[in-house]
């Protein structure tokens, strides 16, 4: 490995040495931070603009070029933040070099400023930034060769790579973004192409719906984003991470790593307490560092205040219009978080809003891998450890996050055994996995589940490319049921698809295992220290998820590959490998799968350096218990799964079953059907009726038109008194004029 | 003579008495101009004939009239009350005024009255009902 | 003089074309344009004379108008922060309409297009006045154009639709004069200058001359007309019918402009005006905001008629603006005031767009059409990115007013900031739904199949259109500048009776000694 960064090393210095000073290598990459999400935005102008005159193999090009173009410059980023610099270069070791970090933050100006609340256009990367990028363009460039040979017979070429070059842009400026408004336009964003890539086919109907289905969920999540971002402007007035770079392009070195937002000022010190000082605007980060520090120590606190326990009472602040009385720091976080977390919820599909996930699978299947297994979905655990800083202030909020994570892994997991749609068990495969991630954020193991989202991506990005390629030799067929015995003529496929099911079921030493081994480690640790009974029943959950992972990913392989081939004649003529630019992305991802745990598994997890926080469990008994669980839970599944469905290849039919319990799993425990049918025929009709009884009827007929007819019915009425005849006038005149006459009088 | 207008006939002679007759009362002018006012307005109300309407009309008018030199009269014996200045002549002024007037007046409606005599055959307020509702 | 030509060149371009033959029809839109498009040219120093950094009125003028013994109403022009902007919308929306009608007019063309230009004058008028007299004159002379474009003009309902606007906005308007005049003798103002106005008017309450339940009184009087306008939840109802009936450009100019006079008029009137009753009733109004929103998505998901969907739709939207201007918060005024903008900019071409496929069909049900996304590609994307522009997507400019409108109902009661951000959810839910059945899917009409794509007079009309919403989405700064000195101004009015030291939600606030929480509305 030396020599590959050695190699990196030299391309980090060399690059920038053309342009500017050696010094000034690390604010270089600062300021260049934007070309990674450049890259893929102009490809995404080029083939939207000339998506009718680009020929099609140049559309490929130009996509995939722009996605490469990105993910070498996040590696070359990457690597200067992570202090591969000569300032750094202290001689110290390699493991000193990883972790004397200093993120790269950039400012390019400001989006909007409304005078007491700005947003600005700055770009922020540290490891865990850094990871997520290469993610996502390593992936994400794949991915786009995938295409490349997946798509080769579609008519809208261009437009599917112009869609594709966008959801890489959205991704990084989700990803990379220094403030959650910023965030929150990459999240919408790659809701936006979520939509549109799910929608692609948008001829047929149910496509589309799906589309649109997803980017309701989506916005349903996305509420929630907003509404966490408005608490937390309320509380401490800004939507930034970190604080500003002290002046743009320049650096200085961290006093007290890793919080480069604290300089713990020893000079002015009174009697015992420490002064921290914070940095000029500090950003939610800094606030919850602050915190942290105050809670701890008497510290003189930074925001003017003396700490009481960390709790100040909001309601006697500036918060004051905005907060009921009553209300702490403490809780506008953890409202903040829960908030944040609906949003997670939404965008990485966990309970109560998964539902819209599977559906997506109406997409493209290189989109589902992209989209929906590797990137987008896995942005709730982003932002879930990027503001892990605030989530630790909120053990309530930790909790939901665990017991929604755990539940939705277990939950997702039972579904997909009866699935017989090979792009839904990957779906929900993927939603299980996702409930993982949460699962260990919601314990405290950010970095644990960020690696998760890392294995996760290698490996569920080749199962979906896999399948991908078994529907394309198919001619489009999904229902698994009517493949089986592929081995033999998807030679290339079938081997590098058993690597990846061999990952997602979690078998040593394949990518998977370390990672959902350690999660499900740090959950036993956290039972064992709390004794609650829900973290127990979570571990619990969490192992049942397991043997089910195992078990429907052998059954995948089982009636995918082996048996008979159970095709019609006319399919079974057609089945061929795919082509190269198909069958390399997937090599690669299995690689990948195969050394990226065990590669990354140190490495990853201590320099994302979420300090003390996520530990491995140190305990040697849970490291043993938890071995023997994980191993027994996914051995066990693989086993019954091979016993089922490869040693003698049981074809299922679900929806024929008796089993109420199969009828259920099958059926998605009926939530799908209820907001499907439910809630959306409860909103239509609701709407309808709505429009009809208020609208039209109340406001409408009785109230406007009402009064209407109430003036014309009075002037009806009045109407009769006019007799047109001049005598009767006369009188009326008279009398009228002694009246006046009389009332002047007596007046 | 006091406000009222009412002469002190006491040792009065039929010098006295004569010269009563022709002294003016402003009593006596206002009971007739009202009495001549509701004969017209009557006349206004009760006919049904258009033409006979309009010469009430004018009888109202002439009522009117009679009343604006009656006090112009009155003014001229009793001065302008007191911190005010106006011409006296103003009653006989309006009276002139409302000669002219009823004479235009009697003229259109006339011509409005014999417009509609011709087209309609009738001048019977009965039969003039278009505005009816 | 700027503001004064702005207001007059439209009316003096409508001259000339009283005397042209109606057959010379090329020749009167050419012009009708080229008088819009000049006006808008000339309006360009609104934008870059401007200085956000010096006095709040600018281009100010002042003439003695009307000067009666006890009635003293003087032409009074000037532009802070939103009249500037309002009036660029007007003048940058005109010329698009115009140039939206080509086809669209075919008989009486002449009237129209006069009838357009005065309406511009109209409109430019409202918003440059400082007058309230003037201010009224120029409000209720913009319903007589609108009044014949509907009328003449619009569907085949379109004599009901036009009665019901001019009666809905009469009515209130009505009332509104007599508060006027009511304010003006009680305030015992010099004249009718709103400054001078606004400033007699805290003199009396201060000496105790203007009673609470006369305020009240007034408030409601103003607010009703206003609300009308805008128009809130339950005054809504003769939006769809009028939008529905009106012609494109009617349409187009009743949407994008009109309706913003009646947040204009909150702004500048109402608020400033009456603080202690805008704050004790601001919780009302926030509710019936919100009441629009949730109420106004759902009819826009209801209907059938493309028409009438975005006419809901606009109910919602300016629910969510009028939300952020009832918080009093500085951001939400901000967010509200730019809400406005966009709803001008995004609705408007929504409204263009629908015109352009009744243009070509005849109809707007939207049963009729289904899976047109690809026989008509270019008008597709220009629909999709006008819909999301107009649901809000960040880096349109939906997103940056409605982001800081909810922040503002936020930062004032974190339950309005929860259901008025329904609007997000439910704004996705009937617009896609729109998109979905309108243009994805199967084509279902054989004679759909032969629809035309935009021609270039439409693209180059939509090109602005689309500009703005990514200028607006992208540079939103500028636009803000140039509010700030206005929107600090309402806020510090709307906090009228009990001044508090800082609206600012901010930690910085904490640094400085808390100070007592202002009981705003606490009145006696």
């Amino acid at each position: 490995m030396d020599f590959l960064i050695d190699i990196i090393d030299t391309c980090v210095k060399w690059i920038p040495g053309w342009i500017v000073n050696p010094s000034h290598i690390r604010a270089f990459y600062a300021e260049s931070l934007f070309i990674i999400p450049l890259m893929p935005l102009l490809g995404f102008l080029i083939n939207g603009f000339f998506r009718d005159k680009i020929s099609r193999g140049a559309s490929g090009l130009v996509a995939s070029l722009a996605a490469f173009a990105s993910f070498l410059w996040a590696v070359l980023c990457f690597h200067a933040c992570r202090g591969h610099l000569p300032e750094f270069d202290h001689g110290a070791g390699y493991l000193h070099r990883m972790l004397s970090t200093e993120p790269l933050h950039k400012v390019y100006g400001t989006w909007f400023d409304t005078g007491t609340f700005s947003c600005a256009f700055g770009l922020y990367m540290d490891q865990l930034s850094g990871v997520m990028a290469l993610v996502v363009t390593g992936v994400g460039t794949l991915i786009h060769v995938y295409s490349m040979g997946y798509m080769a017979h579609d008519k809208a070429f261009a437009r599917y790579f112009a869609y594709l070059n966008l959801f890489l842009f959205s991704m990084l400026v989700l990803i990379l973004a220094d403030n959650l408004v910023l965030t929150f336009v990459g999240w919408e964003g790659v809701g936006l192409c979520s939509y549109l890539l799910i929608g692609f086919w948008y001829e047929d109907g149910e496509k589309a719906a799906a589309g649109m289905k997803a980017f309701i969920f989506n916005r349903v999540g996305d509420l929630g984003f907003l509404l966490g971002i408005f608490t937390l402007v309320a509380a401490f007035g800004t939507a930034n991470y970190y604080a500003a770079p002290h002046a743009l392009g320049s650096y200085t070195l961290p006093v007290v790593a890793p919080h480069k937002s604290f300089v713990k000022d020893s000079s002015k010190e009174e009697g015992k307490r420490e002064v921290v000082m914070m940095p000029d605007a500090p950003g939610l980060i800094d606030y919850a560092d602050g915190l942290k520090l105050m809670g701890n120590a008497d510290a003189k606190v930074p925001l003017g205040y003396k700490a009481d326990g960390g709790n100040f009472d909001l309601s006697k602040t500036a918060g004051a219009k905005v907060f009921p009385a009553g209300w702490t720091v403490g809780f506008a976080i953890s409202l903040a978080c829960l908030l944040l977390f609906i949003g997670a919820c939404g965008k990485s599909a966990q309970l109560p809003l998964y539902a819209w996930l599977p559906d997506a699978m109406a997409g493209p299947t290189p989109v589902s891998a992209l989209i929906h297994a590797a990137t987008m979905v896995t942005a709730g655990v982003y932002m879930l450890a990027r503001l892990h800083a605030l989530y630790l202030f909120s053990s309530a909020t930790m909790d939901v996050v665990a017991i929604v994570g755990g539940t939705t892994a277990i939950f997702a997991a039972l579904i997909g055994l009866t699935q017989t749609d090979i792009k839904k068990v990957l779906a929900y495969s993927t939603v299980s996995q996702l409930g993982y991630m949460f699962l260990g954020a919601g314990v405290g193991a950010f970095a644990l589940a960020i690696f998760h989202v890392v294995t996760h991506a290698l490996f569920k990005a080749l199962l979906f490319l896999g399948s991908g390629s078994v529907i394309h030799a198919m001619s489009g067929e999904q229902d698994m049921r009517k493949m089986g015995g592929l081995r033999k003529k998807l030679p290339i496929t079938f081997w590098t698809m058993v690597i990846g099911a061999l990952a997602l079921g979690g078998i040593v030493p394949f990518a998977g295992y370390w990672s959902k081994d350690a999660i499900l480690a740090n959950v036993l640790a956290k039972a064992m220290e709390t004794h609650e009974t829900s973290y127990w029943v979570l571990y619990l959950f969490a192992c049942v998820g397991a043997f089910c992972t195992a078990f429907y990913t052998a059954r995948l392989i089982g009636l995918t590959f082996f048996g008979e081939c159970r095709a019609s004649d006319e399919v079974k003529a057609h089945i061929h490998e795919s082509p190269p630019s198909m069958t390399v992305p997937l090599i690669v991802l299995a690689v990948l799968s195969v050394i990226g745990g065990w590669w990354l598994h140190n490495d990853l997890i201590s320099f994302l350096n979420f300090g003390e926080i996520s530990q491995n469990a140190e305990n040697e008994h849970v490291e043993w218990i938890n071995l023997i669980c994980t191993l027994a839970a996914s051995f066990g599944g693989a086993g019954l799964g091979i016993l089922l469905y490869i040693s003698k290849v049981f074809v299922p039919k679900p929806e024929e079953s008796k089993n109420p319990l199969v009828r259920l799993s099958f059926n998605k425990f009926y939530i799908e059907a209820f907001y499907d049918r439910g809630v959306t025929g409860f909103f239509s009709i609701f709407a309808e009726a709505l429009h009809l009884f208020v609208d039209v009827l109340l406001i409408d007929f009785l109230l406007v038109n009402g009064v209407g007819k109430l003036v014309r019915g009075l002037g009806g009425a009045l109407r009769k008194t006019q007799t047109g005849l001049i005598n009767v006038y006369a009188t009326g005149i008279l009398v009228g004029a002694l009246a006046i006459l009389f009332y002047l009088l007596k007046g | 003579m006091d406000v009222t207008g009412m002469p002190i006939l006491a040792d009065a002679g039929l010098m006295d008495f004569v010269a009563g007759l022709f002294s003016f009362k402003l009593v006596s002018c206002l009971a007739l101009s009202a009495a001549i006012f509701s004969i017209g307005a009557m006349g206004v109300l009760a006919r049904r004939n258009v033409l006979v309407m309009l010469i009430s009309v004018e009888v109202m008018l002439n009522a009117v009239m009679l009343a604006f030199v009656s006090f112009a009269r009155a003014m001229v014996n009793l001065g302008p009350p007191a911190g005010k200045t106006f011409a006296a002549e103003g009653g006989q002024i309006f009276a002139l005024f409302i000669i002219a007037v009823a004479a235009a007046e009697a003229a259109v409606g006339l011509a409005i009255v014999i417009a509609y005599f011709r087209n309609r055959q009738t001048v019977d307020t009965r039969d003039i009902k278009a505005m009816r509702n | 003089m700027l503001l004064t030509w702005l207001i007059f060149l439209p009316l003096a371009g409508a001259v000339p074309l009283l005397i042209v033959r109606d057959k010379n029809a090329r020749e009167i839109k050419v012009w009708a344009i080229l008088v819009s498009f000049v006006t808008f040219l000339v309006s360009l120093p609104l934008w870059f004379n401007f200085d956000p950094t010096g006095d709040l009125f600018q281009f100010v003028e002042k003439h003695r108008w009307i000067t009666l013994k006890n009635l003293n109403a003087g032409y009074n022009l000037g532009a802070d922060g939103f009249s500037a902007l309002l009036i660029l919308l007007t003048t940058f929306l005109t010329p698009i309409a115009l140039l939206g009608s080509w086809n669209y007019i075919k008989d009486r063309q002449k009237e129209f297009y006069i009838a357009m230009l005065v309406l511009e004058t109209a409109m430019i008028g409202v918003f440059a006045a400082q007058d309230l007299f003037l201010f009224y004159v120029f409000f209720e002379a913009s319903l007589i154009p609108m009044y014949l474009i509907i009328g003449i003009w619009g569907g085949e309902n379109r004599i009901y639709a036009t009665t019901k606007f001019v009666l809905y906005t009469v009515f209130g308007s009505l009332l509104m004069f007599v508060a006027i005049l009511f304010v003006y003798y009680k305030s015992g103002s010099a004249d009718f200058a709103i400054a001078d106005l606004a400033k007699a008017l805290d003199d009396a309450r201060a000496h105790g001359r203007l009673t609470l339940k006369e305020e009240y009184w007034c408030f409601w009087a103003f607010a009703l007309a206003f609300a009308i306008k805008v128009p809130l939840f339950p005054l809504h109802t003769w939006l769809p019918d009028a939008h529905v009936e009106a012609p494109t450009p009617g349409s187009v100019i009743l949407a994008g402009i009109l309706l913003k006079m009646g947040g204009y008029g909150f702004l500048r009137v109402v608020v400033p005006f009456f603080p202690r009753a805008a704050e004790f009733y601001a919780p009302v109004f926030a509710w019936l905001c919100i009441i629009g929103i949730v109420y106004g998505s759902l009819m826009a998901f209801a209907q059938k008629d493309i028409k009438k969907l975005i006419a809901y739709s606009s109910v919602a939207h300016l629910g969510t603006c009028m939300l952020g201007i009832f918080s009093f918060q500085a951001i939400g005024v901000q967010g509200g005031m730019y809400q406005m903008l966009n709803h001008g900019i995004s609705t408007g071409a929504l409204f263009l767009l629908v015109g352009m496929l009744y243009e070509r069909t005849h109809t707007r049900q939207i049963d009729y059409f289904g899976g047109i996304a690809k026989i008509v590609p270019t008008f597709t994307i220009c629909f999709v990115v006008i819909t999301l522009s107009s649901i809000g997507l960040p880096l349109t400019n939906g997103f940056v007013g409605e982001f800081a409108c909810l922040m503002g109902a936020f930062l004032r009661n974190p339950w309005w900031g929860f259901f008025g951000g329904l609007g997000v959810i439910l704004g996705a839910v009937y617009m896609l739904y729109l998109v979905k059945r309108v243009f994805f899917g199967k084509v279902i009409r054989r004679s759909n199949e032969s629809l035309e794509d935009l021609d270039g007079r439409e693209i180059s009309l939509l090109i602005p259109l689309l500009a703005m919403v990514f200028v607006m989405g992208l540079a939103p700064t500028p636009f803000f500048k140039r509010m700030e000195p206005a929107v600090n101004a309402f806020v510090k009015a709307s906090e009228g009776a009990h001044p508090t030291a800082s609206a600012k939600p901010s930690m910085a606030a904490l640094d400085a000694p808390a100070p007592a929480v202002s009981k705003r509305g606490d009145v006696q």
